[in-house]
């Protein structure tokens, strides 16, 4: 037990680092507490008020019922795919999980689903994912095991780093469609929480 | 056996010991000299030079006269008719030999894949595969089947290598060479930046797309000027004839030197170290 | 589609001298080469990686017909639909029928080289439909009415300058030529574009035949946009972009963006596996698969340049190639330049005589094959392109030419070569004659100086040094 998560707090260093070289974020979190604090802060110094976000069991331990005052948070149930399109257009950021990281690349597994639509994650200009430090592989061959080959998701997205381009004079520019933030909140009860 | 300046050299290093025992206990090594259209016919020192290094390894290389083209030009072209012709006249021109030496990569590199210019014809392909086990590129030939390192000389000169594109990927000669140049006195060697660029000779290609080719040349040259070397070295002479050609056009005063060329001007020249 | 204009000779010597054009192209790639490089050559396991790719797609083209009949099986049971296509002109109309039966009228794209092959965007306009490409590159040539100049990089050869007078005449607005600006520009416009589309349109990276899914890699977003937003999402799947299993995706994943662009992943990787399920709130609703035959079928069954559908378009070939570098993709006049295309056009257009001239274009210097990640030998077949050629209609004149040359080269007194050099620099008329009787000799000497013709040949010279290592002894 002690070993794998000294194992998983390894994963999750590699992982950061690797996020972290292709332009992610990442925000440690020892426990639910200082996540969902790195989650409003997140939020207040990026100034978001309209948050779209997967459904909330989906984001244990984060509540998005518990952020700062006068953000409008919106969830996929009982919204009419339009309806749900426009709020995810409009939104100035998206709060998804993730079902696996991938340590060697930095990259985060969603998949699609009632709960958890693709939108959420694509069309606001910041991302911010919960990612669980026990839920991190060592690599993309090792997560993709994870899925029986009957039961696929619609999607699975592989999510490294933000949306980039280079091709205007290859001047690397980030958001040109997807988000131009990517910011993960890595849940390590090993880690020391920073910010 | 003729003696050179560097037989009397006193300082008889470590590095030189494998090249003085291979004089004094010649190698048995039956080797016949494939001359190369271009050297035979336009830079005939580059076979002089070659045949003098080898004898000075103890060596009595000969040259078999029936040899000719070894078919590459007609193969690129995409005439394997008349490919197979000349390999056949090689299979047996060299047939008796130990080792065949050669100095240009890119025609040893031809020499080394008649297996697939003879494709499926069996009894062929089995002589095609013994000629290529015993053909060298001269450097390969000095470095990995005599096992000689260094050759004593002096070139007092800053040296840029240019490694052809055959000689490297198809026949593998890398370090060879350039093992050979930097054991020599005084020789300062500067790598060449994009070295693995090819210099746009290209056999046909020359002059078939000439435009393309020279703007391919000009910028290998223009890599050469800023090495600041005072010779251009290689062991093809088609990638150097096309180098030089452009360099002269250009009134650029770089040496363009083939490797056999420049190892016999150290071994014999009169410069001092 | 080769571009009417012109053969490779005309159209590169062109570009050669087009100054912005070279300096953009070596940019580009120089920067990818040197990007993969850094990948690459410090880590231990990139021969392994190479090697697995390998492997899997070796597999892929052996088995292909199987692949396929299972990738269609497991396609449609998740729902989606599997169509075959054994021309452009019939990719084009399934793709045109089955936007007419869902009323589409408004579609965008993501990037597809598939779809530049079978003329995808001029078919779907000419019926009156709106196309627009989503992919930043795409959409500036698209802006510009031009075709894609790199695999990878699809406007290397426009300017941020150039960007923003398309950008300008396309919106009606005034705009400033920074970089992060235009993009910025681009993601509104675009933006607008998805929000309105009734299709989306995408290719396939790969296909997955065990679970029927199909994989895109994509740096934008926009391939998740146009896969997430309209009703109704039509990938185009060479038909040989297969591969077996999650494990064989896995491991082209490992070498595709690295040989593309160095990354070790792409931004976004999906996995589509059917149309949205009934509970989710995005996703299309119909998913169409359109297998593109287009010439591939007559590839595999030819034995010389089966190995070529191995190719997964990583644009590796590209970004070493001496020639390309020097005459940018145009010059190829297809769809795919650079050595894949120089092998790949000609076989896919066989009825095309000036695509064999592609086979030409090459020094033979083999760096392609050096820099392929799944070991297609692209310079072996080059030269069994052009002996293809010469077997179909030999060229007479140079194969006597050869067999002269061979034989005179042999003769021990005619020292043909020097001989042919006095003369030409004799300066006299004889000369001038010379030079346009041998066109290569004008050629040589359009940029080159000849070289000094020597006394006397090796063959006149060896007597003399068999006589040296007599007197010796």
């Amino acid at each position: 037990m002690r070993t794998d998560s000294l194992r998983n707090s390894q994963l999750a260093e590699q992982f950061s680092a690797a996020l972290r070289a292709v332009g992610g974020e990442v925000r440690m979190a020892r426990d639910a507490i200082a996540a969902q604090e790195h989650l409003n802060a997140v939020l207040a110094e990026s100034g978001v008020q309209h948050l779209v976000h997967h459904a909330v069991d989906t984001l244990a331990p984060l509540s998005p019922h518990e952020l700062g005052a006068g953000i409008s948070a919106h969830g996929p149930r009982g919204l009419s795919r339009i309806d749900h399109r426009d709020l995810c257009a409009s939104a100035d950021a998206g709060l998804t999980g993730a079902l696996v990281g991938i340590a060697a690349t930095g990259t985060l597994v969603l998949a699609a689903g009632r709960d958890t639509p693709r939108s959420t994650s694509l069309l606001p200009p910041l991302h911010i994912a919960l990612l669980h430090s026990q839920r991190i592989v060592p690599d993309l061959a090792s997560s993709l095991r994870l899925f029986s080959a009957n039961a696929l998701p619609s999607q699975l997205v592989h999510i490294t780093g933000p949306s980039r381009t280079g091709d205007i004079e290859h001047d690397l520019t980030t958001g040109v469609h997807g988000p131009a933030r990517l910011l993960v909140i890595l849940l390590d009860p090993n880690s020391e929480s920073s910010a | 056996m003729r003696l050179t300046a560097a037989d009397h050299s006193p300082a008889r290093s470590p590095q030189l010991h494998r090249y003085w025992s291979l004089r004094h206990n010649p190698p048995r090594v039956h080797t016949a000299l494939f001359i190369t259209c271009l050297a035979d016919q336009l830079r005939p020192s580059i076979g002089v030079a070659t045949v003098r290094i080898l004898r000075r390894l103890g060596l009595k290389p000969e040259f078999p006269a029936a040899q000719g083209c070894c078919g590459q030009p007609a193969w690129n072209l995409g005439h394997v008719n008349e490919a197979k012709v000349e390999a056949q006249r090689m299979l047996n021109v060299f047939r008796d030999y130990d080792a065949v030496v050669t100095p240009s990569g890119s025609c040893a590199a031809m020499v080394q894949h008649y297996s697939t210019v003879f494709g499926k014809d069996d009894a062929l392909t089995q002589e095609a595969h013994i000629l290529a086990a015993k053909t060298y590129e001269l450097s390969a030939f000095i470095v990995n089947r005599l096992g000689v390192k260094n050759l004593p000389g002096c070139f007092p000169h800053r040296v840029t290598w240019h490694a052809s594109c055959h000689g490297t990927r198809l026949a593998d000669v890398r370090s060879e060479p350039l093992q050979l140049l930097s054991g020599l006195e005084g020789l300062e060697l500067v790598p060449l930046p994009r070295a693995e660029d090819c210099c746009g000779f290209g056999g046909a290609f020359c002059v078939k797309f000439p435009e393309v080719s020279a703007a391919m040349g000009r910028e290998k040259c223009s890599h050469v000027s800023s090495t600041r070397a005072n010779v251009l070295a290689g062991n093809d002479a088609g990638c150097l004839l096309h180098l030089q050609g452009l360099l002269s056009r250009d009134g650029t005063p770089t040496r363009v030197l083939h490797l056999a060329e420049l190892l016999e001007e150290a071994a014999t020249g009169r410069a001092a170290c | 589609m080769l571009s009417p204009e012109g053969n490779f000779a005309e159209r590169s010597s062109g570009a050669v001298t087009d100054d912005k054009l070279r300096k953009a192209v070596r940019k580009t790639v120089d920067r990818l080469r040197d990007l993969r490089r850094a990948d690459e050559l410090p880590d231990p396991k990139t021969l392994e990686r190479r090697a697995k790719a390998q492997a899997v797609r070796e597999h892929s083209v052996a088995e292909l017909p199987q692949l396929l009949a299972q990738f269609t099986e497991n396609c449609e049971r998740r729902g989606g639909h599997v169509h075959r296509a054994t021309d452009a002109h019939e990719a084009c109309s399934i793709a045109l029928s089955i936007l007419r039966s869902h009323g589409a009228q408004r579609v965008v794209k993501s990037k597809s080289m598939v779809t530049e092959e079978i003329g995808l965007n001029e078919a779907l306009e000419h019926a009156g439909l709106e196309v627009t490409e989503t992919d930043l590159g795409e959409w500036i040539i698209q802006l510009a009415g031009e075709k894609p100049s790199h695999i990878i990089l699809p406007a290397i050869h426009k300017t941020r300058h150039d960007v923003q007078a398309l950008f300008e005449a396309e919106s009606g607005m005034t705009l400033s030529s920074d970089t992060a600006r235009l993009c910025a520009h681009a993601r509104v416009r675009l933006r607008e574009k998805f929000l309105q589309a009734d299709a989306g349109v995408s290719g396939v990276n790969f296909a997955v035949a065990a679970t029927g899914s199909i994989a895109l890699f994509t740096n934008e977003g926009n391939g998740r946009l146009v896969t997430t937003l309209p009703r109704v999402h039509i990938a185009f799947l060479g038909m040989e972009r297969i591969v077996l299993d999650l494990d064989s995706l896995a491991a082209m994943a490992e070498v595709l963006p690295r040989s593309a662009t160095g990354q070790k992943l792409t931004s976004y990787f999906s996995i589509i596996t059917g149309p949205r399920r009934a509970d989710e709130v995005d996703g299309p609703d119909h998913l169409h698969v359109i297998v593109v035959d287009n010439g591939r079928s007559a590839v595999w069954k030819d034995p010389e340049f089966r190995d070529v559908l191995r190719c997964i378009r990583c644009a590796a070939c590209l970004n070493v190639c001496p020639v390309y570098a020097q005459v940018g993709g145009h010059s190829y006049g297809g769809t795919y330049p650079g050595p894949i295309g120089a092998v790949l056009t000609p076989l896919l257009r066989p009825e095309e005589r000036s695509a064999n001239e592609l086979a030409e274009a090459s020094t033979l210097c083999a760096a392609c094959t050096e820099a392929c990640p799944v070991g297609i030998p692209l310079h072996e077949m080059l030269v069994r392109l052009r002996a293809r050629e010469q077997k179909e209609h030999p060229r007479r004149l140079e194969r006597l030419a050869l067999r002269v040359a061979f034989r005179l080269l042999r003769s021990p007194r005619a020292a043909v070569i020097p001989r042919v050099l006095r003369l030409a620099a004799s300066g006299t008329g004889t000369a001038l004659l010379l030079k346009k009787l041998v066109p290569p000799l004008e050629r040589w000497q359009r940029a080159r100086s000849l070289p000094p013709a020597p006394a006397r040949t090796f063959r006149a010279l060896w007597q003399e040094l068999e006589m040296e290592e007599h007197h010796a002894h």
